[in-house]
């Protein structure tokens, strides 16, 4: 299998590219100008983000106050609709805001037939999940950025996925300046679930490919999911004793506290010689936004932490 | 779901033979386990004097063998549990989870976490064991005018914890990422960090365990049958009472413990009494043993599972093993006659029902204008006409009728089912064909990219009509006996909740429209479905005067209908293969959640349709408008954002149901 993955990546990629500039030929013209003419509608919070970040503001997205929770970057400006929940946005209200474009992650596809009546579709899809455990280098990263600029392309503003790739390398370098001269400790990145469990990212994930262009370890080299990521027990974390840990999620804070009064984790050295980060929330498929946002937070709050 | 027994085995094997089995197997497993982490001369060490130092024996110290204590003590607490409920309700199938104990606490769990967190910082436990206690006392108060009769107390608790699951349902459409441990919680891992909840557990089962002692002769007089243990001066219900209230505590307290773990509490007890324990005495003292084998065998081959991204919960594995075990009990049971509906208990019946009829009929175009043209939008609440109307007509109409139709089918299906079986709470939810469509539906979510409606309903369909032609082939040998076929429904429903649980605990964004739909969404219907819809209620409805006069003869007993040219078995087949396929059609169109598969034959029978025929329609009619006005409802009150009909129909309808079935 390994050696297929190559293929069959490759394949998935040029699917998802191509399916783009067909979106775009059934919408007819579209404007150079981002955020007028109707406006471009995300269906979903990874769109959402993209288009963001190339600086055209959405019209409309779903779940506004819970992005403005648990991606929070790049923020959402005032007065943008809400379009109701992510699992079902209000096609009545679609209908009435008629946007020119609906941006898309493709988890709509039950009701793409009516969706494409109020406007035509773009699928943009930031994450792969074709990718497969095992791989040295994710490819999740070449995969964000090359997304992102097929977004870019249709929506005739080639020039701000390249800026947005440059914000995100900028990023990388300030990062891995704030971190040079010290030790470059493996990390677990990780959310705690429930006290007991955590969702670990693994070699399939984006932060994967970001911990190498910074030159970190990741300590996690179990089994992960479609999504990059998989559900263990904390005990599993014990194969790495030099390693450091990174939450993400404020809330996760208060677990790792009470994990770390138990005799069983403290023994686990991260927990016991506190290196332990602590990241605000962070989209985990969001491409090359959520990429920019872990690479500033880990490069500001890291060095804090480890030794 | 009448009074059942297990039939005498012909040869006893002893039931330590099985018990010792099931240790020697556990026992193996967890060798190895040990084996894979610490050399054999340390395993002690480990285990009562850790190197702090050492990494793995603190893992062994303080994962593996509290897990295996764990495991031990909650497999014994079900055992117990599974036999006082069995020989209280006499009813072989009764066990733990059926009572709604487990859903109950699961839903304090989710409140707790969302609006008094400042309570689970008292304990996850005691959140749990009063959930778990508040859904056992309205499982009492439902069941008490009957004299806590046997087959009210397991119809009620299966209602109830459809109930609360279609609560916590809600509750996690909205908050689902504060809510995802709970999704893990409820699926029943065993694994431990400490030897705290062994030492939680070990004290309050012990006393438990002596409870259960003290009121061994009570129960064993109760297993004499009422009129026997009445006239040797017992107070029957107060010996129901003690028996289930210990039995609802040793629930809670695994619940509270582990999460769910079902079919353990079932199985104990089955596989001991097979093998040879038949007094109540030998039960209770070898079921427990066999309980606490069965789930550390269990539990020691999950931990021997190849590790992947997700784990796999020990009470999910249960519950999988079980469905089995349950299919090949149940021809092995014996089933009564059906029970008949006491006279006394039927609301009056309507001098003219045909002029109820028609006013449920001029009713509903008007309440479909209503649906479609009133609601509330971005501008507020309003009603629309005119070329307002003709744009909203579109998306609204098709759900509208969808929803319309999707009740009425349900209510049509769960009426005949009620009637076939003469059971007030058999719905059409536990049938199982809804659990085969879900299932469908799943399979190509995770093999196929990005799966259109059409081909959502062709995996759906498939999947509801394989489970519907295993349990014809499984009903066949015995006349079709609806008690079984609602049984083997029971059964199949759990593998699907199952596999959602572990999909769940999986965390996989795509999950995220299947939860909606689950909930009983219109949100994908279009013209396409909602005219096939409309099109399936019709011919529900046209097909009512050709099984009228079987639903009204039945229920009179088998010979009285082949007297009277029915039979039994024949009309059985094609009533519950209709009943099922109007349920899996309404499945897909509106999601398989809802309660007016009860609340629209209950309601039409309140208002005194007796006789089958006005019986159906009348339900048909009200089921489809309860439906009709939870989708119009979902759509409106929290817009942009919209909650499924089912779950709204469910939420508002379900305590009125239960007022309704408590007051019978």
């Amino acid at each position: 299998m390994p050696k297929m993955t190559g293929a069959v990546d490759r394949r998935r990629f040029l699917q998802a590219a191509a399916a783009l500039p067909l979106g775009l030929l059934a919408g007819g013209a579209w404007s150079a100008e981002p955020g007028v003419d109707g406006g471009v509608c995300a269906l979903d919070w990874t769109s959402a983000q993209a288009l963001l970040s190339l600086g055209i503001v959405p019209h409309g997205l779903p779940e506004i106050d819970r992005y403005r929770r648990s991606v929070i970057e790049p923020a959402v400006p005032d007065g943008v609709p809400d379009i109701g929940a992510r699992a079902e946005p209000n096609l009545e209200l679609l209908d009435r805001l008629a946007p020119a474009r609906f941006v898309t992650d493709g988890m709509l596809s039950a009701v793409r037939g009516r969706l494409e009546r109020i406007a035509p579709l773009t699928l943009y899809q930031s994450f792969d999940t074709g990718s497969v455990d095992g791989d040295r280098g994710s490819g999740q990263l070449a995969f964000a950025i090359a997304s992102l600029r097929g977004l870019a392309d249709g929506l005739g503003v080639p020039d701000a996925a390249d800026r947005a790739a440059a914000r995100l390398d900028h990023a990388l370098e300030e990062a891995r300046a704030r971190l040079s001269g010290r030790e470059r400790r493996p990390l677990y990145i990780l959310s705690v679930l429930d006290g007991r469990r955590v969702l670990i990212h693994g070699r399939n994930s984006l932060y994967q490919d970001l911990l190498d262009r910074l030159e970190i370890e990741n300590a996690w080299t179990g089994p992960s999911g479609p999504y990059g990521h998989a559900t263990v027990t904390m005990d599993r974390l014990t194969g790495r004793p030099d390693a450091g840990l990174v939450n993400i999620g404020s809330e996760g804070k208060r677990a790792l506290e009470a994990l770390a009064d138990l005799p069983l984790f403290a023994g686990l050295p991260f927990l016991r010689e506190g290196r332990v980060t602590i990241l605000p929330p962070i989209l985990f498929y969001g491409g090359v936004p959520t990429a920019e946002r872990f690479v500033r937070l880990l490069g500001e709050r890291l060095p804090q932490r480890h030794g | 779901m009448a009074d059942t027994a297990i039939p005498t085995p012909s040869r006893r094997f002893g039931p330590a033979w099985p018990v010792t089995g099931l240790f020697l197997l556990a026992g193996l497993a967890s060798f190895l386990v040990l084996g894979r982490q610490l050399p054999p001369e340390l395993w002690w060490r480990a285990l009562v004097d850790p190197d702090p130092a050492r990494l793995d024996q603190l893992a062994a110290h303080y994962v593996l063998f509290p897990r295996f204590a764990v495991a031990l003590l909650v497999g014994a607490a079900l055992g117990l549990a599974g036999t006082i409920l069995q020989q209280v309700l006499r009813n072989p199938l009764a066990e733990p989870a059926t009572l709604g104990i487990s859903a109950g606490a699961h839903l304090s769990l989710a409140v707790a976490t969302l609006w008094i967190p400042e309570a689970l910082a008292l304990g996850r436990e005691w959140v749990a064991l009063a959930g778990a206690g508040l859904s056992a006392a309205a499982l009492l108060a439902l069941s008490w005018r009957k004299g806590l009769s046997p087959v009210t107390v397991v119809l009620a608790g299966l209602v109830l914890s459809l109930y609360a699951g279609s609560v916590s349902g809600v509750m996690v459409l909205f908050n689902h990422d504060l809510l995802i441990g709970l999704f893990l919680w409820g699926a029943g891992f065993l694994d431990q960090q400490d030897w705290g909840m062994a030492a939680f557990l070990a004290p309050r089962l012990a006393v438990l365990a002596v409870a259960a002692a003290l009121v061994l002769r009570p129960l064993v007089l109760l297993g004499l049958g009422e009129g026997g243990a009445r006239s040797l001066g017992l107070s029957v219900v107060g010996a129901r009472l003690a028996g289930l209230l210990i039995a609802v505590m040793l629930t809670a307290l695994t619940v509270a413990a582990v999460g769910v773990v079902s079919f353990v509490g079932l199985a104990a007890p089955t596989i001991v009494g097979m093998a040879g324990a038949r007094r109540l005495g030998q039960r209770m003292l070898w079921a427990p043993l066999c309980g606490a084998a069965l789930l550390w065998a269990t539990d020691a081959l999950v931990l021997m599972a190849p590790i992947t991204y997700r784990e796999l919960p020990t009470g999910a594995v249960t519950a999988v093993l079980g469905v089995p075990m349950l299919l090949w009990l149940l021809p092995r049971l014996r089933t009564s006659a059906p029970p008949v509906l006491s006279a006394a208990a039927q609301p009056p019946r309507a001098s003219r029902p045909a002029l109820v009829l028609a006013g449920a009929a001029l009713l509903l175009p008007l309440a479909l204008w209503m649906a479609v043209a009133f609601g509330s939008g971005p501008d507020g609440w309003g009603w629309s006409s005119g070329d307002d109307l003709a744009a909203l007509g579109p998306w609204r109409l098709p759900r509208a009728l969808a929803a319309l139709s999707g009740g009425a089918m349900l209510a049509v299906a769960g009426a005949m089912l009620q009637r076939m079986t003469g059971n007030p709470l058999a719905a059409p939810e536990i049938l199982g064909v809804s659990s085969g469509a879900i299932l469908g539906v799943i399979v190509l979510m995770f093999s196929a990219d990005a799966p259109e409606r059409g081909a959502q309903i062709a995996a759906g369909g498939a999947g509801a009509v394989a489970v519907l032609a295993a349990m014809l082939a499984l009903g066949r040998k015995d006349g079709f006996s609806p008690d079984r076929l609602l049984l083997a429904g029971i059964a199949t429903s759990s593998i699907s909740g199952v596999v959602v649980a572990v999909l769940m605990a999986g965390q996989d964004p795509r999950l995220q429209t299947l939860v909606t739909w689950l909930s009983g969404s219109t949100y994908m219907v279009g013209w396409t479905d909602g005219l096939a819809a409309v099109l399936l209620a019709m011919l529900a409805i046209g097909a009512i005067p050709f099984v009228a006069r079987w639903l009204d003869l039945l229920p009179l007993g088998g010979g009285v209908a082949a007297a009277l040219g029915v039979s039994p078995s024949l009309s059985r087949i094609a009533l519950f293969s209709l009943s099922a396929l109007l349920t899996a059609a309404a499945t897909l169109i509106v999601g398989p959640l809802s309660f007016v598969g009860l609340m629209g034959p209950h309601l039409a029978r309140m208002l005194g349709l007796q006789r089958a025929a006005a019986h159906l329609a009348g339900s048909a009619m009200l089921g489809g408008l309860i439906m009709l006005m939870a989708d119009w409802l979902g759509r409106s009150v929290i817009f942009p954002y919209q909650v499924p009909a089912g779950l709204l129909a469910s939420v508002i309808g379900g305590p009125f149901l239960l007022w309704l079935l408590g007051r019978r």
